[in-house]
């Protein structure tokens, strides 16, 4: 004997009735859609690369600055020689003798032992 | 072209592919909306926005389970959604009637599409979202309760209403109740 359905089954059982192709329009608005978010898509891509790009740009035009920064650093305090008219001699003098109390200065006198006395040479 | 290729042409964005892969499944999900939806047009609206989310998140398909079924999740989460967002989920009182309408299944106990749709139209928007969830979809309680943010207990006090309602409409007698009563004891009996 054929089973009586149960209520649930009496809508599982005939569910697929309510299948029906949609309209036409609808596969063109989900279409147009997919085609609005690809170009966002794409847009999106370009203007990350080019947020990258600047980026980079931006750093690598910092890292030449700094190169070329450093080397006019370099060259501002180069020694060079003086030519022979280019000197000051009283100057030079002056920095000789300077030199000469400085290295004095650092030489430790030698006080001697117990029974020995400091004189003037 | 079977599944498998139609999924990688569809990741591609091929165009055509993407037209035949929602020619083949779009009916049968129609069917899911309309269900929810009461409205034909919003019914295809849903359709619609839930195919652009299947072709958008498409790389998330790791294809272990059905892809039909991955796509009826889409749709019916879609349904969920479009209700929620115009209010129909929070109608959990009873605001329509069910009198004078009184629908006999024929003698084959067939249901037209047409009579599936009276009577799920004539059941408030809660009783009719848990039935379908429950009897249609194959969730459980805990899940309907999870998706519509109700109780647990909610989703069942809705699924009893909506069958007490449906029996009214369809004219099922005592008798046959008890029967159907007993034939549902198996599925109802852990979760109700």
């Amino acid at each position: 004997m054929k089973r009586q359905k149960t209520l649930f089954d009496l809508f599982r059982d005939n569910a697929h009735k309510l299948e029906e192709t949609p309209s036409r329009q609808s596969w063109q608005r989900l279409e147009a859609r997919l085609d609005r978010h690809r170009q966002h898509s794409r847009m999106l891509s370009i203007r990350q690369f080019a947020v990258a790009a600047a980026v980079g740009g931006i750093v690598l035009l910092a890292a030449l600055l700094s190169m070329f920064t450093d080397r006019g650093h370099a060259t501002a305090y180069q020694i060079e020689t003086l030519d022979r008219n280019e000197v000051n001699e009283e100057a030079l003098e002056a920095l000789s003798l300077s030199r000469r109390f400085e290295q004095g200065q650092s030489v430790a006198i030698a006080e001697g032992r117990v029974g020995q006395k400091l004189v003037p040479r | 072209m079977n599944e498998k290729a139609l999924i990688t042409a569809c990741l591609q964005e091929d165009r055509k592919a993407q037209q035949a892969l929602y020619d083949h499944f779009a009916p049968a999900m129609l069917g899911v909306c309309k269900r929810y939806v009461k409205a034909p047009q919003d019914a295809e609206d849903v359709l619609v926005e839930a195919f652009f989310k299947v072709f958008t998140n498409l790389h998330q398909f790791k294809g272990e389970g059905s892809f039909e079924g991955w796509i009826r999740r889409i749709v019916v989460n879609e349904s969920l959604m479009f209700l929620r967002r115009n209010h129909h989920l929070m109608n959990h009182v009873e605001v329509e009637t069910a009198a004078g309408l009184r629908i006999t299944p024929s003698v084959h106990e067939e249901l037209a599409a047409g009579e599936i749709l009276r009577l799920l139209d004539q059941l408030p928007m809660g009783y009719r979202t848990v039935f379908n969830l429950y009897v249609l979809e194959g969730f459980k309680h805990r899940e309907i309760a999870e998706l519509m943010g109700i109780s647990i207990n909610t989703s069942k006090s809705q699924l009893i209403l909506a069958k007490k309602r449906l029996r009214e409409m369809l004219g099922v007698g005592e008798g046959e109740r008890e029967r159907g009563r007993e034939g549902e004891r198996g599925r109802l009996g852990e979760e109700v």
